[in-house]
């Protein structure tokens, strides 16, 4: 098991429902395979730094959210793949923090990163 | 100073790095989310925030200091003909010619290796890179920086993974 951080952009002005749905089925891509969801993580909506064009649309907004899981490497591409084409996400990225819970939580505890 | 104020806020547990956006939201189903996720920070925001406030100080006053000049040092002091009372001074101070020698310059501390972040780690705090980059959104060399090599390595790699990812300009520093 690896210790993974999904770092998601997510369209803004989503229906609570559809944006619950997304996260949910997220987190059920990374269980079903056998991994642990350990975190999730709202970090709000924010003015994106630059303009981005996704889903033949530009977005100037995004709603950010991050997940930390438990997986096995093989989980990461489905992942991927899944997101890539759900039209609600904008930016993805699967940050590998590390392959030991004590090597990242040193720091992350001095700035809030919860981990 | 330094050493102090660390020992201080060490012994707290610091929240967010990054100021929260002040609640300007403009999806009225946020705080709705919000409730979906555990947060449970809502009553030490303040506190920490002050905390965080102290952190950031002491990376932006180590950066101002390494990039300004060397310290003005005894021998030159003496040179210039500045004398106080209860000096010191030796015979060749009271020529009037400048030191042939120059104190080194003060040796750059690495600011993240005392305060033991670890900048890939932080790659989504955009406050905390925010230091590491010019005005213009482009990294600063490590004689700017005065990290270690290892740490420039990786705040460049946070750098660049937070550009890719949008939390930080590439062309900007907004934070």
């Amino acid at each position: 098991m690896v210790f993974y951080e999904l770092f998601c952009i997510s369209r803004t002005r989503l229906v609570e429902a559809n944006l619950k749905d997304l996260v949910k089925q997220t987190s059920l891509i990374v269980m079903n395979k056998g991994g642990v969801v350990r975190n999730l993580k709202p970090l709000g909506e924010k003015q994106l730094p630059y303009r981005i064009r996704k889903h033949q649309e530009y977005h100037v907004q995004g709603y950010q959210w991050l997940m930390q899981f438990d997986a096995n490497p093989t989980v990461i591409g489905e992942l991927n793949k899944r997101l890539k084409v759900d039209p609600r996400v904008l930016r993805h990225a699967v940050i590998r923090l590390g392959s030991k819970l004590e090597d990242v939580v040193a720091s992350a505890e001095k700035t809030g990163t919860r981990v | 100073m330094l050493a102090s104020v660390y020992r201080n806020t060490a012994a707290k547990s610091l929240k967010s790095l990054v100021p929260k956006v002040g609640g300007t939201s403009a999806v009225s189903s946020h705080n709705l989310v919000a409730r979906r996720f555990k947060s449970d920070d809502a009553g030490e925001q303040e506190e920490s925030r002050q905390h965080a406030d102290s952190l950031l100080n002491i990376i932006a006053n180590s950066i101002n200091s390494q990039t300004s000049g060397s310290v003005a040092n005894e021998q030159f002091r003496m040179a210039r003909g500045n004398f106080h009372r209860g000096d010191i001074y030796k015979p060749s101070d009271l020529n009037d010619s400048k030191p042939t020698t120059y104190a080194p310059p003060p040796k750059p501390v690495d600011q993240l290796k005392i305060l033991k972040l670890n900048p890939i780690v932080e790659y989504k705090n955009a406050t905390l890179l925010s230091h590491y980059i010019t005005p213009l959104g482009r990294l600063m060399s490590r004689e700017q920086t005065g990290l270690s090599a290892k740490n420039q390595r990786r705040v460049t790699k946070a750098v660049r993974r937070a550009r890719a990812m949008c939390i930080i300009s590439p062309t900007a520093k907004l934070h």
